[in-house]
């Protein structure tokens, strides 16, 4: 047994204090009685009735002394078995990924950690400066060697259960290199999933009652002649075989519901044909009460890309023609170097040889063979350089890649461009994003290298217009909760906004260039809107829950996509709150004093 | 302590009584009233347990045949019988509120008074642990002085040992009325005593003087309960408890008293020191 409040016994001077009182107290008065021939008899029937009469003369004292001895042994505040109270750090780390919303541990199996957190940070010596930290997507530190017991437990109170998966690996190295640093730190997991820390005894304290749950753990679509054939992957998390009720919804209508039967730890896909090709939201939705209702929902966005306008400056130059011609999503235009003023209107402007005095408000910007300009400076004109480095995307797909340049002008690489290619002599080519438009520059003209003779010219050139001409989104079209998206800002756009699922719009532009869109913990259809002077453009986008990392519940079980790692032998061990025996204790007072008043006015 | 104990109210009172009650304790020799003392005449009076000594003649037989006990016939005496008044004068009996000396003096004195004007012998014997002082055989009103001056100068003094004390007192033989009066507050055996008197052919009365105190106790607090005769002290801490056994044991004393007398057909009257010696004198008269 430890005693948290030790001071508490100085309290133990009531004790001979209430000795004393009695004694006091005891000094009987005398009464002279004609005989004490009745009294004895009296005596001699209480002694008969309650063998304990004599101690009986001072129970009410012995009462007092026992109520006195369990407060002050209460306010000592004891704890039975509190292994590590001695610890002067305690690290609490919590879970807060998806599958801790999972309801098959009390109300859910996060409330259940904080109430277990809650508890332990309540048991804990006071003094002993606690770390909090939740594991999510993102591992964040809450309080930091905090003592102050208030603050905690409202911090610990406020956290949330995300809809993302809980990165493991953030959380081991954060809490190694804590650990590293305060190195008698204890450590305590709450969560379904455990972490190994090397040199750290993490206390586990598992959350899991291995409840039954079915997900939808994968939606994709392709579109076809027919129409847009969705893919939805259904799986079993149970230790029994099912019938799943499936259905599809289109723009938030139902499609098609199917009964899938389902082996237990399998998965099934379920395909659906000839779905609208206008339709912009696919939702797929299993209807069955499980442990986790999250994942029983699944959204696809589809987007009809829109064809990109690019306007080929050039006398001729019939390789950058044929192309781009050829590269899908573009509508090529091709003029010549005269009136240049009408130019506008094009995503992407191709000048060959050429710069007009005046760029064009619009667009993205390739130039191969660039003359005297505002946006850059050339240096000088070298020829037969020696490659000496290529660098950037460009060259993605073309290792090994060997050419020769003719003729070049070195140009001097703005504050905005990175260079992509290096001859000795100075930068042959460089990319950048200037006042929010993407330009690309080779300082060659392309007829005077072998590049269009070789095979990767096409890639090449490829690479080139998936850089000048992004998609809106950087990464996919899907993403799981708590990732964060890219976005690709038309260059014509003034405003950029994105509606949240709930409906909430969100400024993400300007300013420009725009930062990456982390809110999305929310699941559903994300509507990216940007407004310009040709009026407002849309696009869909849709955030699920990671249901293929987080859905299975069952602990233990080999099911696939579980990614929850095999705790080492010896390196994990329950967690020991100690118990707070002041409870306890107060009850036995109030029984005490309950015994007292009851012995007080019975007089046993 | 004479102006106190019989004043002349005292004394108007007792004259009246002997006026207004036709009250007889024993026909004495020059008397000419009904004994109450049994006998063997021929008029049937009672019965009562039969005791060693008793004669075997008068053993009712056919009651013996019902009850399996054994019982004797009393008759109606016509006889002398003198008056023995047997007073506790131990230290216990100078208590309470009324004092218990006071009330147990004033009717013992009522009783001679009655007797001597009735022409009966009377003996007053005060006695404590031993036999302290007495006067036997006074005869005539003119002997009740002998019998104030007696007890104004009694004193309260020694333990209740009455019992014993009793067949201490050589007691003349013959057919008697022998008055007990005392608190009772005594180890020894009520029935030795009775048999004695009763071997002695005296008809027993028991006067059980109480004060209200004793009836009643008022424990208010924590008290040390010192024995005035003895001076042994018991520590007793008040409660509701105590009170419910004292109330026991208070009642379980009285039924022993009156349970033994009873089975001897003994007259038993218990008397609170509160109660007028009248009262008191009228209870011995009519027997309860």
């Amino acid at each position: 047994m430890t005693f948290y409040s030790p001071w508490a016994f100085l309290g133990l001077i009531t004790i001979p204090m209430i000795i004393i009182l009695y004694l006091l107290k005891q000094r009987h008065k005398d009464y002279t009685v004609s005989s004490l021939f009745l009294w004895e008899e009296v005596l001699k029937d209480l002694e008969a009735n309650a063998p304990w009469q004599k101690l009986k003369k001072n129970l009410l004292m012995l009462l007092q002394i026992i109520a006195a001895l369990l407060l002050v042994f209460a306010l000592a505040r004891p704890f039975l078995n509190a292994v590590g109270s001695d610890t002067p750090h305690v690290i609490v780390a919590i879970d807060t990924s998806l599958s801790m919303k999972a309801t098959d541990v009390g109300e859910s199996r996060f409330e259940e950690a904080k109430s277990r957190a809650n508890k332990l940070i309540s048991n804990l010596k006071p003094g002993t400066a606690v770390t909090l930290i939740s594991i999510g997507k993102s591992v964040n530190i809450e309080e930091n060697l905090s003592s102050d017991r208030a603050r905690l437990l409202d911090k610990l109170n406020k956290l949330k259960a995300s809809n993302s998966a809980s990165n493991t690996e953030d959380a081991e190295s954060l809490i190694s290199s804590i650990v590293k640093q305060n190195a008698e730190s204890r450590v305590v997991v709450f969560g379904d999933s455990a972490i190994n820390i090397s040199g750290a005894n993490v206390e586990f304290s598992k959350i899991s009652n291995n409840g039954d749950n079915y997900a939808v753990t994968m939606m994709s679509h392709t579109k076809t002649e027919k129409g847009i054939t969705v893919l939805s992957r259904i799986s079993n998390y149970s230790t029994k075989d099912v019938t799943i009720p499936v259905s599809l919804y289109v723009d938030k209508n139902v499609f098609d519901a199917k009964n899938v039967d389902i082996k237990k730890g399998e998965t099934a896909n379920v395909y659906w044909n000839e779905v609208l090709p206008e339709a912009s939201l696919l939702e797929t939705r299993i209807d069955i009460n499980d442990s986790l209702a999250m994942d029983n929902r699944a959204w696809n966005a589809v987007n009809n890309t829109k064809k990109n306008k690019a306007l080929l400056v050039s006398e001729s130059n019939v390789f950058v023609e044929k192309v781009a011609g050829l590269y899908n999503g573009i509508e090529l235009y091709k003029t010549g170097y005269e009136s240049s003023d009408e130019w506008k209107g094009y995503d992407l402007y191709i000048f060959d040889g050429f710069l007009p005095k005046k760029i064009p408000g619009d667009g993205n910007i390739m130039v191969f063979n660039p003359n005297e300009n505002e946006m850059f400076d050339i240096i000088e004109t070298v020829e037969y350089p020696e490659i000496t480095e290529m660098d950037g995307s460009i060259f993605r797909y073309v290792e090994g890649f060997d050419f020769s340049i003719g003729k070049t002008k070195t140009l001097k690489v703005p504050s905005w461009g990175r260079e992509i290619l290096e001859v000795n002599g100075g930068c042959a080519a460089f990319s950048g994003i200037y006042n929010n438009r993407r330009v690309m520059v080779f300082g060659f003209d392309i007829h005077n290298t072998d590049i269009p003779l070789t095979p990767a010219f096409p890639i090449l050139m490829a690479n080139s217009l998936d850089w000048l001409l992004p998609e809106s989104i950087n990464n996919a079209q899907n993403v799981y909760s708590g990732e964060g998206i890219e976005f690709n800002i038309d260059p014509k756009a003034r405003e950029a906004f994105i509606e949240t699922p709930s409906g909430e719009k969100i400024q993400i532009a300007p300013p420009f260039p725009v930062k990456a869109f982390d809110k999305t913990d929310e699941p559903g259809l994300y509507t990216l809107r940007q407004k310009s002077d040709e009026g407002e453009q849309q696009f869909y986008f849709t955030v699920n829950v990671p249901s293929q990392s987080e859905s299975n519940l069952l602990q233990g079980e080999d099911l696939e996509n579980d990614n929850t790692k095999a705790p080492e032998e010896g390196s994990q061990k329950p967690v020991n709150t100690g118990m707070n025996i002041q409870p306890l204790l107060l009850w036995l007072i109030a029984i005490v004093l309950l015994i007292e008043w009851w012995v007080y006015t019975n007089g046993v | 302590m004479k102006s106190q104990l019989f004043d002349s109210d005292f004394l108007k009172k007792l004259e009246q009584l002997v006026i207004s009650t036709k009250i007889s304790l024993a026909d004495g020799a020059s008397g000419n009233r009904k004994s109450r003392a049994k006998g063997s005449s021929v008029e049937f009076s009672d019965y009562r347990e039969y005791s060693i000594g008793d004669d075997f003649k008068r053993i009712d037989w056919n009651a013996y045949g019902r009850f399996e006990k054994l019982f004797i016939k009393l008759f109606m005496e016509e006889r002398e019988a003198p008056i023995h008044i047997f007073l506790d004068n131990s230290k216990s009996m100078d208590w309470g509120e009324p004092n218990k000396s006071i009330a147990s003096r004033r009717l013992a004195a009522a009783l001679s008074y009655i007797s001597l004007c009735s022409y009966d012998r009377v003996s007053l014997v005060c006695m404590n642990d031993v036999v302290d002082k007495f006067k036997s055989d006074l005869r005539g009103k003119n002997s009740f002085s002998q019998i104030l001056n007696l007890m104004d100068s009694l004193e309260y003094k020694g333990t209740t040992d009455i019992f014993n004390t009793v067949s201490k007192y050589n007691l003349k033989s013959g057919k008697g009325i022998s008055i007990v009066i005392s608190d009772f507050f005594t180890k020894g055996n009520l029935l030795d005593m009775i048999n004695y008197l009763q071997f002695k052919k005296q008809e027993v009365y028991i006067c059980h003087i109480l004060a209200p105190q004793e009836v009643e106790p008022e424990i208010g607090m924590s008290l040390r309960l010192i024995d005035i005769e003895s001076g042994e002290f018991r520590d007793v801490t008040s409660s509701p408890a105590l009170v419910k056994t004292y109330k026991k044991v208070y009642k379980r004393f009285i039924t022993n008293i009156e349970d033994t007398c009873k089975g001897r057909g003994v007259n038993y009257m218990f008397m609170e020191s509160s109660l007028p010696p009248e009262k008191m004198v009228r209870m011995v008269v009519n027997g309860s």
